[in-house]
């Protein structure tokens, strides 16, 4: 493709001016601000520039400043010899771009063919690819040729080694600790642990939710249990506390009436005794009536009775006394023979003794004893005859005495009894002793009445019993009443009861205390409810989030496995030309020093074989010198155009990389376009005149000549190109 | 003239597991519509209150949730307001009655509960008829099935908890159809079940579903109310909607082809509403160079609104032509190529992520900063 003509209007700096361009080398010369990037900028637009979708925004950036009407371009060209126009108006948003008789105002139809031609589709290729800039060697002092032309080798502007490394990085970051332990890991094990973490408190609060619900059901169940057992312990307690009434009030009863029956004999007996006053206060009225011996008179009497008697007595004694003494005198004849005999054996045994025989005296001493005794008691006798003969002188008086005090003391008791009015002594006594008995037994029946009465008076005990047989009648209807008398258990039955009561109190305390620690339980409980609500979202929350992570890392995954499948196969083909022409150029370049280049796999690493090093080095110092790195990158950076265009031959539009070349250098640059112009048309933009002499079209440019609108030109053709015949543009053949 | 107050399907208790942490928040705004609906019965001095099912969210709900509801219904109770409850099909509870009915029971004594069984309930005072039961098991026949014909009070409303029929939506042979709402005859029919207010029937046999009173869940985009009737005379009901619910949910498709990333965000942001559950749709072809970050858009934007959702359902627009324009020469245009060669041949559930691959992989040869 060559360019022929473009005409600008009211673009940028240039408000209306025409170019021609040489099919071989074009040299723009200018100083800063002349024109130059507007022209290359104006070249690049009318190629790729789309009228219909620019924005108004982009348009009004195109347009000179003070212009009212938007930017056109006109663009003639040719292809292979058959000429074409390529007409752009961003005002009226069109294209038109006519050749062989034919128009096509199509922008994509347009577009694709030239792409086609060019071998550069879109803008953004023809940039990285056919323009080389001087910033580009500026750029791989900081970075590198191999990022340098990894960058255009990509083809979207990011070096190619530099987005899959961003990408593995990234996807490293995603995956960190997930198959190990990681300080810090990422977003992948970071969201899962932490799914399984609410996951697991999910299942722990579930587990209590189900704890909670059991226990909630208990607790209904318990309170259940418990209102029925209070409510029988309730009627139970009330069955046996009123059956204890029951009983208190029978024993109660018992009591009183016990208290009655003894009020009413008390009453009885109080009633008797009176009666028995009465019949005593007659009696004695009665016996008072005929008068009442003298108790005094009464004993004297009796005791002058008793005197008499007494006296009678001792003088019948008396006489019995004297009748016996008479007929019982003592007699002394016995002792007087005694004596007798006595003296009559002492006189024969003195005899004997004398005479005859010695027991003689033996009889005379016996005789003498016998004799003595009987005198003795011979005389004994004699004195008590006379005593018993004066004693019976003393009875015989006595007895003369008492019968006179007898007749004296008749005497007087007859007059007793008179003065008694009694017949006999023993009548007098017993008026007066049932007097005194009558007596003593009204005293006998007051001491009662007043022991009964027990100081009250009868009112009193009368009101006391009137009111203990009320009680009883009450307590005796109360125990009749038909609620109690129905309900009324045996004492054996209240005792089972107290016990069934006891029972059923422990068991509802027992419950009461479950019903207790359950509601705290629940309590407890109950508030992680909320708490499960929340985590199960938090979980769902982070669910979703690992779904998206994972969604992300798969789309990475993908997007790298991508990327490292399509360079390797776009590789291939940049390696092997990159190194063939990039060699040439190098050698070129160099003037013969280095001509061998080779690009390394993946890395797009270039290095330069070295005579000196007798081996491949990498570009850069101290390998090679500064200046010979900028020629190795140029020479790989120029054969990519090639590999690029794939084939094509696009216009190469040189913004001053040469620009730092020393003169031996720059005449070698001048040999490389040559021979790139035997293929390319060169456009080199410079601010140096020393590339004007191989130029096949000098363009210069000035600050005046911008400023007035109208570029001052000097052209300096070779050869005119041949015209060939123009056919239509897409007839590809 | 009765007045009533319809409400159903609050769910409370009702665990959020889209809202994450923010689910307890939703919880208590659930119980906080509760308390509005409440407010206006008594400001309002309705009649009635019309509970048609689904009050809690579970046939256990905890114990809290219970103890708010009774304290509400003792507010309703002390303001002398009659309650009518029937158990949706969360809320039933064992005795199929509405769970916790012995605590509700206990807070407002006068209250109604109805069971499976249908029931009628006479207020001589208000000239009123109340027939109602609670939801039936699924495929056990229509809620209203079995109800009385007829009236011996001037007026006769209903209470029940089940779906309507709607062609291609609800088709199951149980649900309520329309026609036997009309046969009933009643004055207004209170249903449960939609979590969107939707009126069923228009008077004389009105019918309405009050929807939930606050948002429950996405794709609802008419909760947040409750119904206050007032039937003036036998088949005249007047239906005015009371928004109770704090949060809103809208649901927006947006063609991302047509806005960079700069104005989609703009968009966004111009809906902002800490109250506002919004879910965003992206929509359309994006070219490879475009690659929508829907995470960030979330992360950056999310704080703005109650519940921010961005659902990327666009696709890749990689036509012949646009493949064209990459070189075949670069590690871009190869990788392009691969990727959607392997797109084409992947399972449909897989293409989505291939798709992401591709611009992922694109914009990262582009320089473009796209890894989260």
């Amino acid at each position: 493709m060559i360019l022929r003509r473009l005409r600008i209007q009211r673009f940028l700096g240039l408000t209306d001016a025409t170019f021609e361009f040489a099919p071989g080398i074009n040299v723009i010369v200018g100083p800063n601000e002349a024109g130059k990037s507007t022209l290359r900028r104006a070249i690049r637009t009318a190629l790729y520039g789309n009228p219909a979708g620019t924005s108004a925004k982009i348009r009004d950036e195109l347009r000179s400043w003070g212009e009212s009407e938007a930017s056109e371009l006109y663009l003639e060209f040719e292809i292979d010899g058959r000429e074409f126009a390529l007409y752009k108006d961003y005002g009226a948003r069109k294209i038109v771009l006519s050749g062989g008789g034919k128009t096509w105002d199509s922008h994509k139809l347009v577009q694709e063919r030239l792409g086609d031609v060019l071998g550069l589709p879109s803008v953004e290729l023809f940039e990285a690819t056919a323009q080389v800039a001087q910033a580009e060697l500026e750029r791989i002092q900081l970075t590198s040729i191999a990022k340098e032309l990894g960058r255009i080798v990509g083809g979207g502007g990011e070096d190619v080694t530099t987005a899959i490394r961003r990408l593995e990085q990234r996807i490293r970051e995603m995956e960190r600790g997930s198959r190990g332990m990681a300080k810090d890991p990422g977003v992948l094990k970071t969201l899962e642990t932490r799914a399984v973490a609410f996951r697991t408190q999910v299942v722990q609060l579930t587990a209590a939710a189900a704890d909670a619900e059991r226990k909630q059901r208990e607790l209904t169940q318990i309170r259940s249990q418990l209102a029925e057992r209070e409510a029988e312990f309730e009627a139970k307690r009330a069955l046996l506390e009123m059956n204890r009434q029951m009983l208190q009030d029978v024993e109660r009863l018992e009591g009183l009436r016990q208290q009655e029956t003894m009020l009413a004999e008390k009453m009885s007996q109080i009633e008797q005794t009176l009666t028995s006053l009465a019949d005593l206060d007659r009696r004695l009225e009665t016996a008072t009536a005929d008068g009442v011996p003298e108790e005094a008179a009464t004993k004297s009497a009796r005791s002058l009775m008793d005197r008499i008697a007494m006296r009678e007595q001792e003088a019948r004694h008396l006489r019995a006394g004297l009748e016996e003494q008479a007929s019982a005198l003592p007699t002394g004849r016995a002792w007087f023979g005694l004596l007798v005999l006595g003296i009559a054996l002492a006189i024969s045994g003195i005899a004997l003794g004398i005479t005859t025989a010695p027991y003689g005296w033996w009889l005379a001493l016996a005789g003498g004893l016998v004799a003595a005794i009987g005198g003795w008691r011979r005389s004994q006798i004699a004195e008590d005859e006379r005593r018993q003969m004066a004693r019976r002188q003393e009875k015989q008086a006595r007895l003369l005495d008492l019968d006179a005090e007898v007749v004296l003391d008749q005497q007087s008791f007859s007059d007793h009894l008179t003065r008694l009015r009694a017949g006999s002594l023993d009548q007098a006594e017993q008026r007066v002793r049932d007097y005194q008995d009558l007596v003593r037994a009204r005293q006998a029946l007051g001491d009662l009445l007043t022991a009964v009465r027990a100081g009250g008076s009868d009112d009193v005990l009368r009101d006391r019993w009137k009111k203990l047989r009320l009680d009883i009648f009450g307590i005796e209807e109360g125990l009749r009443a038909p609620e109690k008398a129905g309900r009324r258990l045996t004492p054996l039955e209240v005792q089972s009861l107290d016990v069934q009561v006891a029972r059923i109190s422990e068991e509802v305390k027992r419950a009461a205390d479950r019903e207790r620690r359950l509601t705290v339980e629940l309590e407890h409980l109950r508030g992680d409810a909320e708490t499960l609500t929340g985590l199960e979202e938090q979980l769902q929350e982070t669910e979703d989030g690992l779904i998206t992570a994972r969604r992300q890392h798969a789309v990475y995954a993908a997007a790298l496995d991508g990327l490292n499948e399509a360079r390797k196969q776009a590789e291939i083909p940049v390696r092997e030309v990159v190194s063939g022409k990039a060699s040439e150029y190098l050698r070129i370049l160099s003037e013969g020093r280095y001509e061998r280049l080779q690009v390394e796999k993946d890395s797009l690493q270039v290095k330069v074989w070295s005579d000196a090093a007798g081996d491949w080095v990498l570009p850069e110092e101290p390998h090679l010198s500064r200046g010979t790195v900028d020629l190795v990158y140029l020479s790989a950076r120029i054969a990519l155009v090639g590999v690029l265009a794939e084939g094509k031959q696009p216009p190469l539009l040189l913004d001053d990389p040469f620009v730092t070349f020393d003169e031996r250098r720059r005449a070698a640059a001048s040999r490389l376009l040559r021979e790139l112009s035997q293929t390319h048309q060169i456009f080199l933009f410079t601010s140096t005149r020393h590339f004007d002499k191989g130029a096949d079209r000098l363009i210069e440019l000035s600050i005046r000549g911008v400023e007035a609108g109208t570029p001052e030109e000097s052209t300096r053709s070779r050869a005119p190109v041949e015209a060939r015949p123009v056919g239509p543009l897409w007839e590809k053949s | 003239m009765i007045k009533l107050l319809h409400l159903a399907d609050l769910h409370l208790g009702r665990p959020f597991r889209m809202l994450g942490q923010r689910g307890s928040e939703q919880r208590r705004a659930l119980q906080a519509a509760l308390e509005r609906a409440v407010a206006l019965a008594i400001s309002e001095r309705v009649n009635l209150v019309l509970i048609a099912g689904d009050l809690f969210d579970s046939p256990k709900p905890s114990e809290g949730t219970i103890q708010f509801v009774t304290a509400q219904l003792r507010l309703l109770e002390d303001a002398g307001i009659r309650i009518a409850i029937a158990a949706g099909n969360h809320d039933m509870g064992r005795d199929e009655y509405v769970a916790a009915m012995t605590h509700l029971r206990d807070a407002a004594p006068a209250a109604t509960f109805f069971g499976k069984s249908v029931e009628s309930k006479v207020f001589p005072d208000l000239d009123l008829t109340l027939i109602g039961r609670s939801a039936l098991a699924e495929g056990t026949g229509s809620p209203l099935s079995g109800w009385p014909r007829g009236r011996t009070t001037r007026f006769a409303i209903g209470l029940a908890h089940g779906s309507v029929f709607r062609p291609g939506v609800v088709e199951t042979p149980h649900a309520i159809h329309p026609h036997e709402i009309r046969d009933l005859g009643l004055d207004y029919l209170a249903l449960g079940d939609w979590h969107s207010a939707a009126e069923v029937l228009p008077p004389p046999t009105a019918a309405w579903y009050p929807g939930s009173p606050e948002w429950l869940a996405f794709d609802q985009d008419r909760s947040g109310h409750v119904l206050l009737i007032e039937i003036p005379e036998p088949g005249a009901a007047r239906v005015t909607e009371h928004r109770v619910g704090r949060r809103r949910y809208e649901r927006r498709e947006i063609n991302a082809a047509e806005l960079d990333d700069l104005m989609l965000r703009r968009v966004i942001e111009d809906a902002a509403d800490p109250e506002l559950v919004f879910e965003v749709a992206l929509s359309g072809l994006v070219p490879l160079q475009r690659t929508i970050n829907t995470e960030m858009l979330e992360r950056d934007l999310g704080e703005r609104f109650f519940r921010l959702r961005v659902l990327n359902r666009t696709h890749l627009w990689l036509e012949d032509a646009s493949l064209e324009n990459l070189s075949d020469q670069t590690v871009l245009g190869r990788f392009v190529r691969l990727m959607r060669e392997r797109i084409a041949a992947s399972a449909e559930d897989e293409r989505p992520v291939l798709e992401e691959a591709l611009q992922v992989g694109a914009a990262l040869l582009s320089g473009r900063e796209v890894l989260a």
